[in-house]
Order: structure tokens, then C-alpha cells, then sequence
């Protein structure tokens, strides 16, 4: 139903296991409800394999609402600890409004 | 509020599908326009093949009926080189009767050319002829009498020829004179079968046609010469040839025993006919499968966007539903509050808003958005809303908050809430507000407006352990306060702060009576590019 006059995704994302139990999802684009449903869906095997950290890097990323937020929430729960990395000022003031900056550590 | 675990969406029972599904008779008549244009086409083209079939017949037949006089008239040298070589014969010879006798006597007789030749004297034609070689002329029975027609003949240089169709023996006569100044005529005459039936040899050049050879201008059947039936006229389609003959003129008549073209050409049309009438039929049939299936697919796709928004006008309704029907009526305060449902396309979200009356003096403003859509959305919100009803009566938010994130709607769906709630005291001016990762309050005054920020929580549905502060304000007299969702500031390529620091100066600006202040601050601050739902709540102190 959400795809129903949605526009395309716009997101790329990358996925890297740098071998020291962590796991750095590169975004690139939007992150938004018509394109978080497939980011999750892509990303559920590498979470799983998170013992340490799971860094997000979103250096690149220009819109994040709060579908985002929420997605990074449920990652949160499921590994050790969660690394926002260098959000925009958008994405950081997302979530520090709603006072999730020590759940998700934006950096 | 939005998450990526998105609703399934309800199953709405629509009327069934085949009253939706009416005959439109007017798309096949497309199927009748092919079938008669393929039989046009049909008809056209074996009608056109019919005609070249028949003119090339038509054509044929001329030919051969031309083949047939020219082979007439090719026959008379062997008529003409006997009587000329005759007549000069007797012309030097001075009427040696021997000699002429001795000279033609190879013409004459049954199986050969002639069956008599004679002999006259241009002179003295009455006295009949000089000397006769085979049986006895039968010229002088001929209408106008032997001395007449030899006169005539004796005029011209050609053969003259006769048709002696009513003698008891029918024969035809030529009568040569040499030179014209020649003193002597001789004349020849070939028997006709009395039937005037010839059999022509099965495998001549003739064999495929029948024939009729009248001596004549025209076909006319006392003056017929020769035929191939026995019965006249010729059958069916047939060619006429009109030849000089010595003096007379032939009419040759010709039609065919069978097609002269061969039989494709006399069975193409039906060819044509049948391959042209199987194609159309097939073309009609694939016009009315295309038809049908893009019927169908029309059908299909307007079923689906009728469900689609019936389904949504349900789900909407079960929001509205959802949401406070009637507000409290508190002395000093006007409440007022809207919910905006999301472009057309979105699913309904989980937006709430709530106002309690918690007793004499206080009243408890509660707005809310769960993340994630539909109906799943729209139920954790009913949930929380109720939840915080019930909660609201004994403790308050800073208390309640915490436990509402162990509510199992909320475990279940993985979904977070965002709540303010707002305990205000109308009398006092005072408001405490209590915020789990809600966007703050903002409070509209005579000297301006300006963001209400109290100390932000986690969401609900992150951590039961979370902990929550109340901030209290001071609010001035006539002021407004207005909660609301992030639907209402959220832009793209902007800040929150930007969307809050927007919604601040309208709301400034179209300070005023707080339900007009409302619809206002809905029109200028959502934008048209809004696609997530938006629940706002105020309260306006009157005094």
C-alpha cells in the first residue's frame, strides 16, 4: 500500500565488516518510510552478525525522518551498541528532539 | 510517526465483484467492424481475382479463335494453286480439255480436295462449262444462277467463293479467273459433311475448344460451315473471329471444353475466399481476447482502486473513530483540536491527541504519534490512548509514562510512540509538561510565540526503565499553547528546528481566536508537500 504513489527509493547502501565484530552500514540518499522497509529487509543477515558495534554511517545521508529513527531504534535493541556516525544537522536534531541521543550515539 | 514495520492492511469485504462488471457492448462492436472489414477485404480481392481470371479466359479464347481463322484462311493457297495452275493451263493450252482433265484429275474425288472442278468460258457462260473433272457442279443451282456469279468473278482476280449450304450435298465453291482479261474461269468444289459436323483430331492444337465456322457476317446458323458439336450455339463463354475468305467473310466462333488459363486461376477466388474468410475469422477472434483481457484488466485495476479506498475510508473512519468525540468544557479555557489525515496514496498513521478533564482544577492535554501505519498504527495508538485515560486518574505522567512501554501492542509491533503530555492548571497558569521524545509546545502570546522545552525522554517502547522529568511553566494571561505532530513541521532538506522556528512565526502571526488560529496554522505551515498525517491540539486561555 505505502508504495502506491511513493517515488522510487532513493537509497544506496553499502554494507562493510571490518573482521573485529563490528558491522558498518553506509547509507547514502533518503531514509524514509518508502525506503526503510528494504534497507531493513537488506540488512538483517549483517546485524546478526554484530558483536561489538554496529556503526551507521550517514555522512551521506541528507533526509532521515522518523521512520529512520525508529529503524535505528529496532537495530539498537538487537545488538551491543549502536553508532550513528556523522549524521547532518537534520538527522542529529531528529534525534535529539526525541531524546534518543544515548540510545542511538550520534557522533 | 512512521517504522519499518508496516501494516499489513485490513481486509475489507467489497460488494462482489461481478455487479461491478457490466457488459460494455460498445468494445466488441470493434470485434463486428473487423469481421466485416475482413470480409470486405475478402470479397474485394476474390471478386478482383474472379475478374482477372475471367478476362484472362476472355483473352485466351480471343486468341484462339484468331488461331483458328488465320488456320482457315491459310488453307486456301492449297484451293487457290490447283484451280490458278488450272486456268493458266487451259488459257495457253487454247481449252485442251486432255490436258486440264489430266491436270486437276489428282484434286478430285473422295478423300482429296475437290470434289469437282470445271471448267468455263467467261464468253459463254449460259452454255454451261466446257469440260467437268469429278461430279457435276452444283454452282448453277446456287441462287442467282452459275453465269452470274462466275461474271462476278471473273471481274476480280481473287477466289471467289460460294456457300452451297442447300444443296442436297452442301459444298462450297470457288470460282478463279487468272488474269482478269482471261477468256476462261475455272471452279472448284469442296463437300461439306451434310451435318456440317467435323471432328477435329484429339490431339490438335484445337483439341480444348469447340468450333463454329459460319460463312457469313454473323453467326447465323443456315450459313454455318463447319462444327466441332452437334448442337448449336456454343456453350458458355465464347470468342468470335470475323475473316476474309476469298470474297466471302467467316464468322469463327470459339469457347473452351475447359479452362484455356488451367484451373488455378478459375479456383483462386475460391481460395481467396476461404483463406480470406479462416483469417478474418481469426483476426475477430484476437480482437475479442484482446478485448476481454483488457476489459478485465480495466476491471481489475478499478476493483482494486475501489477496494484501495474503501479500505482507506475505513481505516480513516476507524481513526476519527479513535479520537475524542467531544472535548471538555473548561471554565477560563477554550480547547480545540484537529487531525489531518495524510496525502491520498498514504495509509492512515498513528497520530492521537487527548484532553482530560483530571479534576476541579486541572485539565491534562495529551498528544501523541505511533510509529509505523495503518491499522496496526491506528490500534497501539487506541491502546496508549486508553491507557494513559485510565493512568492519567491516579498518577501522573512522569509516573505512568515509563510503564506504558511494557504495553503489548507495543512490544509485539516493534513500534515506537512519541508522547507530551501537558498538566495544565487553568487558574493558576501554570502547565507541567512531561515529553517521551515528543517535538515540544508551543506557546502563543501577545508579545510573541516561543517553543516550550522541557527535558526529552525516550519514546515509549524503548526502555521500561526510561525515566521521565516534568517541567512546569508559567504561561501569560491570553496565551495559547499548541501541541502537535511532527506531520505539522516536517519538511524535506530542513531542519526540525527550521519546521519549528516556521511554525512559531505563523502562529504569531495569525494569533487569534484558536480555532481560526488553528485552520490558519494547518494551511500555511503543513505545506502542500505533506504526505504524513498531523494531529494538533490548543488551549486558550480565555481571561
Amino acid at each position: 500500500m505505502d508504495e502506491i504513489d511513493t517515488p522510487p527509493p532513493r537509497l544506496l547502501h553499502e554494507i562493510i565488516t571490518p573482521g573485529d565484530g563490528s558491522v558498518v552500514v553506509v547509507l547514502e540518499g533518503e531514509l524514509d518510510l518508502a525506503t526503510t522497509q528494504r534497507l531493513n529487509a537488506a540488512v538483517q543477515d549483517a546485524i546478526a552478525l554484530v558483536t561489538t558495534c554496529l556503526v551507521v554511517d550517514v555522512e551521506r545521508l541528507e533526509f532521515a525522518d522518523s521512520s529512520a529513527i525508529a529503524l535505528w531504534v529496532n537495530w539498537s535493541n538487537r545488538v551491543p551498541r549502536i553508532e550513528i556516525r556523522k549524521p547532518r544537522l537534520m538527522v542529529r536534531r531528529v534525534i535529539e528532539m526525541m531524546g534518543l541521543a544515548e540510545v542511538l550515539n550520534p557522533s | 510517526m512512521t517504522t519499518p514495520d508496516d501494516e499489513p492492511t485490513p481486509e475489507v469485504a467489497g460488494e462482489p465483484v461481478s455487479q461491478r462488471l457490466r457488459p460494455a457492448r460498445r468494445s466488441y462492436n470493434v470485434v463486428v467492424i473487423v469481421l466485416l472489414v475482413g470480409a470486405l477485404v475478402t470479397a474485394g480481392l476474390a471478386l478482383v481475382s474472379a475478374q482477372l481470371a475471367s478476362s484472362n479466359e476472355q483473352h485466351l479464347l480471343r486468341l484462339k479463335s484468331k488461331e483458328v481463322a488465320s488456320a482457315l484462311t491459310a488453307a486456301l493457297p492449297d484451293v487457290q494453286t490447283p484451280l490458278g495452275a488450272a486456268v493458266a493451263l487451259v488459257d495457253i493450252d487454247g481449252a485442251n480439255v486432255a490436258k486440264f482433265s489430266e491436270f486437276v484429275a489428282p484434286y478430285v474425288g473422295p478423300g482429296r480436295n475437290f470434289v469437282s472442278i470445271s471448267i468455263w468460258r467467261a464468253g459463254h457462260l449460259n452454255q454451261g462449262p466446257v469440260a467437268v473433272v469429278g461430279e457435276k457442279p452444283e454452282l448453277p443451282a446456287a441462287k442467282g444462277g452459275a453465269a452470274a456469279i462466275l461474271r462476278a468473278a471473273a471481274k476480280r482476280s481473287g477466289l471467289t467463293v460460294r456457300g452451297l449450304l442447300h444443296a442436297t450435298q452442301p459444298r462450297i465453291a470457288y470460282a478463279y479467273s487468272g488474269a482478269r482479261t482471261g477468256p476462261f474461269i475455272v471452279e472448284g468444289e469442296q463437300a461439306l459433311a451434310a451435318s456440317r459436323y467435323t471432328k477435329l483430331p484429339a490431339n490438335s492444337a484445337y483439341s480444348n475448344v469447340d468450333v463454329a465456322v459460319y460463312i457469313a457476317e454473323t453467326p447465323v446458323t443456315h450459313r454455318l460451315l463447319l462444327s466441332t458439336v452437334r448442337r448449336l450455339p456454343l456453350p458458355g463463354r465464347h470468342a468470335t473471329t470475323q475473316v476474309a475468305f476469298g470474297s466471302e467473310t467467316l464468322t469463327v466462333v470459339v469457347s473452351a471444353r475447359q479452362p484455356l488459363g488451367g484451373t488455378l486461376p478459375e479456383r483462386l477466388p475460391w481460395v481467396i475466399s476461404i483463406v480470406g474468410l479462416l483469417l478474418t475469422i481469426g483476426a475477430g477472434a484476437l480482437t475479442f481476447r484482446l478485448i476481454a483481457g483488457r476489459r478485465g484488466a480495466q476491471a481489475l485495476a478499478a476493483e482494486n482502486s475501489r477496494l484501495y479506498s474503501e479500505q482507506r475510508g475505513i481505516a480513516q473512519s476507524l481513526q476519527h473513530a479513535l479520537l475524542p468525540e467531544d472535548l471538555p468544557s473548561i471554565d477560563g479555557l477554550r480547547l480545540a483540536a484537529r487531525y489531518e489525515a495524510g496525502a491520498p496514496g498514504v495509509d492512515i498513521g498513528g497520530d492521537w491527541y487527548d484532553l482530560l478533564q483530571l479534576d476541579a482544577d486541572r485539565v491534562l492535554l495529551v498528544i501523541g504519534d505511533v510509529s509505523g501505519r495503518g491499522i496496526r498504527a491506528a490500534t497501539t495508538m487506541a491502546s496508549l490512548r486508553f491507557a494513559i485515560q485510565y493512568a492519567a486518574k491516579s498518577e501522573p505522567p512522569e509516573i505512568f509514562l515509563p510503564k506504558l512501554s511494557s504495553l503489548r501492542s507495543l512490544r509485539d509491533n516493534k513500534q515506537l510512540a512519541t508522547v507530551l503530555c501537558v498538566v495544565v492548571d487553568p487558574k493558576a497558569r501554570t502547565v507541567s509538561v512531561t515529553s517521551a521524545g515528543h517535538l515540544p509546545l508551543v506557546m502563543v502570546h501577545d508579545g510573541g510565540s516561543e517553543l516550550l522545552l522541557p527535558e526529552v525522554g525516550l519514546p515509549i517502547g524503548v526502555d521500561p526503565q526510561a525515566h521521565y522529568t516534568a517541567a512546569t511553566f508559567t504561561v501569560p494571561h491570553g496565551a495559547t499553547l499548541l501541541g502537535f505532530t511532527d506531520g505539522l513541521v516536517e519538511r524535506h532538506h530542513e531542519t526540525l528546528d527550521d519546521g519549528l522556528a516556521r511554525l512559531c512565526r505563523v502562529a504569531a502571526e495569525v494569533n487569534g481566536e484558536l480555532e481560526a488560529m488553528m485552520a490558519q496554522i494547518l494551511e500555511q505551515v503543513r505545506g502542500t508537500e505533506s504526505v504524513d498525517d498531523t494531529a494538533i491540539a490548543g488551549i486558550q486561555w480565555t481571561k
